[in-house]
């Protein structure tokens, strides 16, 4: 909460409950895409099995949306949600939220997800900077590197590792703000070079990012330690973090 | 598992239409052939890929399985470029996914190649006591706009094998026909290493994708 700054974007706003008692009153159609995505957003997870669970996440996202409409509900906020729940109280966990999609990721979640469209530029274009042969190979195949991309940026990677890494993951970018995503999508390219390379098709190109993320599922240690600092879990992750350092220098 | 697989041609697909259509359970339901009620959301798009045999060729379907939600539009639109086929889904247990298709139809002809083969796929038809469009309301909507029509269940797994078969025979007529240009890969086809090379004694579905296909 203090790294993101939330803390300080909610400063004393206790609207939260008041917001969600107006809105049990209102309907709205978002209402009926969130209900959708609820039970569809983290599935697998024993919190929400549970109508508690559930619960929360729905008041969470239904708050969000009635707090800000030009945003509503845009899917990949709910698997943000449902992460941050795991972790943080309810009220905690919307105002984390807010500042995601107003602080954070501005226009990330809007309704032409444009925020987000235009990092995907940006990245790319790093890409072809920073690792020329993979941009050039992609562009060989005629795979729009946003494919693989946007759902990493969405998502802050929460649905493509493992809960182990993913808080972390989340960690990071909360202290070092959205480059993070940047940062670690050039280390995850990069890591996976290689195999890349030889992909002669898009098909393969996602079968080897899908293969790449399913290896941190082996390896994850089963520690929830996520209080602390630095101390790499796997060397995976050494990599990438040395990797993202030689990117910051680009 | 690696391409050590043969066949004659390599088709690609794309799945639309609105959001919790079950547009991802069809795409299970066709690649692994079971059903996963609680299935993880897509966002973005997503990948399947599996062989069918048709006129005793082997083909291998590339599907493209795309989010629903409005704002994703922008994103799945380049996904268009480059199918060769289409499904169309709507559910028919909600109105409103039914009503919509003729945006996701203008999205499919704007964006599209003009000789995509679109199926429409009226989902859910196991569902029977919440049906909300008629079968006949599909069919006819499905003839006035010049597409295939089925019903399907992505649950009990009816008609989901046809419907990607059927769209596949007819994508490999257009191919025999040379409408499809085999060359140009806007057209959403490849030839595979086996092409040319005859009839294959692989039986329908042998063979599940999932996995790498570049070693």
């Amino acid at each position: 909460m203090a790294l993101s700054g939330a803390t300080y974007f909610r400063s004393g706003d206790d609207s939260y409950r008041p917001n969600l008692k107006t809105w049990a009153e209102r309907m709205s159609p978002v209402i009926g895409e969130i209900e959708k995505d609820v039970v569809r957003s983290m599935p697998g997870h024993p919190a929400y099995k549970s109508a508690i669970g559930l619960g929360a996440l729905r008041r969470v996202l239904y708050s969000y949306a009635w707090r800000n409409p030009s945003i509503g509900y845009a899917q990949s906020m709910n698997i943000i949600a449902s992460v941050l729940l795991l972790h943080l109280k309810e009220e905690d966990a919307f105002w984390l939220l807010a500042t995601v999609c107003e602080q954070l990721l501005p226009d990330y979640y809007s309704k032409t997800l444009l925020g987000v469209q235009v990092d995907q530029r940006v990245f790319a274009h790093l890409v072809s900077i920073s690792l020329p042969l993979v941009a050039a190979h992609f562009q060989d195949i005629d795979l729009d590197q946003a494919t693989i991309t946007i759902p990493w940026f969405l998502c802050l990677y929460q649905s493509a590792f493992p809960a182990s890494v993913s808080t972390r993951v989340l960690d990071c970018f909360f202290y070092e703000g959205p480059r993070f995503l940047f940062m670690l999508g050039l280390a995850i390219l990069k890591s996976c070079q290689g195999q890349l390379l030889k992909c002669t098709n898009d098909e393969g190109i996602v079968w080897t990012m899908q293969a790449f993320f399913k290896r941190f599922q082996e390896v994850s240690p089963t520690s929830e330690d996520d209080g602390g600092g630095n101390n790499n879990n796997n060397g995976n992750d050494n990599d990438a973090t040395a990797c993202a350092d030689e990117d910051k220098a680009e | 598992m690696s391409t050590s697989f043969n066949y004659d041609y390599i088709i690609k697909y794309i799945i639309i239409g609105d959001t919790g259509v079950g547009k991802s359970c069809l795409l299970l339901q066709f690649t692994d052939k079971r059903f996963q009620p609680a299935h993880d959301l897509t966002i973005g798009v997503e990948f399947g890929a599996r062989f069918v045999t048709v006129d005793g060729k082997q083909i291998k379907l590339q599907i493209w399985d795309t989010a629903g939600q409005e704002s994703f539009r922008s994103i799945t639109r380049s996904y268009y470029r480059g199918a060769a086929g289409a499904l169309l889904v709507y559910d028919i247990t909600r109105r409103d996914t039914f009503n919509h298709l003729t945006t996701w139809l203008e999205d499919a002809r704007q964006h599209a190649n003009a000789n995509t083969t679109i199926m429409l796929i009226g989902n859910k038809n196991d569902l029977e006591n919440k049906r909300a469009v008629t079968e006949a309301e599909g069919k006819e909507f499905a003839e006035r706009h010049g597409l295939y029509f089925m019903e399907t269940s992505a649950k009990t797994s009816e008609n989901v094998e046809q419907a990607f078969v059927k769209t596949a025979s007819d994508i490999y007529n257009k191919i025999q026909s040379g409408v499809f240009d085999v060359h140009n890969e806007a057209h959403g086809i490849k030839i595979g290493p086996m092409h040319s090379g005859g009839g294959s004694s692989l039986p329908i579905g042998a063979a599940n994708g999932g996995g790498a296909c570049c070693q």
